[in-house]
């Protein structure tokens, strides 16, 4: 018998918030990205997760499509950071401040 | 050089608290929450060799138990036939030779009931194929694919089109629209596609 | 069967978590890096755990093979060197 649907649910919670961790108390612009990642994973696992749990194949499905949206969002996020890196040297986003008020 | 992983540990991870408490309401929640067992999916790993136990009158249909399910098997009167429909039950295979099972010398016919592994039905269900082969629920998502098709191509194309640098006061696009080895002429008073003049703009 | 299931689970759940939590603590973005990669290999071991086997090669291609790669790439290009200085005098 396949693991309880919860065990699933508490780990994606846990990588979910532990990517919001890295957002919140982390200034590097590719930690960022890295955090962003780790909660578009957890999303992943819930979909998995209830995907089993219904017998209903929509959420894998919809999990694929959550993969090629974290691809493209990557390669979006990549070039924002080296132009960052370009004019502020840095990659701490607190640098980029022009458009702060 | 090998450097060893340090955690950056101190006072900068305050905030986080927010993130743990998160988790803990989430916990509690998910805890809370009842779930039963889940249902899953009937696997391709379910073939399993079965005899027939009830056979029509005529020889065109019976019935074969696997996985403690009955499945009802019709065969067209040719058992060389590799594929056999199970009624009713679409995406179930069931495939049938003829062995010797019950050892008293005569070839008896064996069956092996087969769903269409899981792998198969994303693909039907991603581009909305109607298959008697399908065999998981779900919802097609033919249209979201091709919007989402779509627009990525049309994020790709203005990235491309858009795409544009000064560089010592000329602009550099990557289409090569307003590049200096172009003939003079062509370009000129054209509007570049931000709709900004073709000098830069706002770079 | 059934607590074996449960012990493997346990077993990957910790692994993801911890290297999770890695990714945001480690000091260096190169490490940072390098354990998002362990955690992306082993929520492909829950897909599989899950009869998503078609998600977990996707998973793999996707994010080990392309995702990880791009991160690395910006890793090596933006990363400040310790020893710049060393490496120049």
């Amino acid at each position: 018998m396949a693991v309880d649907t919860t065990y699933y649910l508490i780990l994606s919670a846990a990588v979910f918030c532990t990517g919001l961790f890295g957002i919140l108390t982390r200034r590097n612009a590719l930690l960022f990205l890295m955090s962003v990642e780790l909660m578009l994973n957890a999303a992943n696992i819930n979909l998995v997760a209830f995907s089993q749990y219904y017998g209903n194949l929509t959420g894998q499905v919809f999990a694929l499509f959550t993969m090629a949206l974290a691809a493209a969002e990557v390669a979006v996020g990549i070039g924002i950071i080296l132009v960052l890196y370009r004019n502020f040297e840095d990659v701490d986003v607190a640098d980029a401040a022009t458009m702060r008020w | 050089m090998t450097t060893r992983p340090k955690l950056r540990l101190g006072g900068h991870l305050a905030p986080g608290i927010i993130a743990v408490a998160l988790f803990v309401i989430m916990a509690v929640v998910f805890v809370g929450a009842p779930l039963g067992d889940p249902v899953g999916f009937d696997e391709a790993t379910a073939i399993q060799n079965e005899t027939l136990q009830s056979e029509s009158p005529t020889g065109d249909y019976g019935t074969v138990s696997a996985n403690g399910q009955t499945y009802a098997v019709a065969y067209n009167g040719s058992e060389e036939a590799a594929n056999v429909s199970v009624a009713n039950d679409p995406g179930v295979g069931v495939d049938f030779r003829e062995a010797d099972t019950t050892g008293d010398g005569q070839s008896d016919t064996v069956y092996a009931i087969s769903r269409t592994s899981i792998t198969e039905n994303i693909g039907y269900l991603m581009f909305a194929i109607e298959s008697d082969q399908r065999s998981a629920p779900g919802e097609t998502f033919l249209v979201a694919f091709e919007i989402i098709d779509l627009v990525l191509v049309g994020a790709l194309v203005g990235a491309v089109v858009l795409a544009r640098r000064d560089e010592d006061g000329e602009v550099v696009t990557a289409l090569g629209l307003h590049s200096s080895d172009e003939p003079a002429g062509t370009s000129a008073g054209q509007v570049a596609a931000d709709g900004g003049t073709e000098d830069g703009g706002d770079n | 069967m059934a607590l074996a299931e449960l012990v493997a689970f346990a077993l990957f759940a910790i692994v993801t978590v911890a290297s999770s939590v890695g990714v945001v603590l480690v000091e260096d973005v190169w490490h940072s890096a390098l354990f998002l990669g362990v955690a992306l290999l082993s929520v492909a071991v829950h897909y599989v755990m899950q009869q998503a086997e078609f998600l977990a090669a996707m998973q793999i291609l996707v994010y080990v093979g392309g995702v990880l790669i791009l991160i690395t790439f910006a890793v090596m290009l933006v990363r400040e060197d310790d020893n710049t200085e060393v490496v120049e005098a």
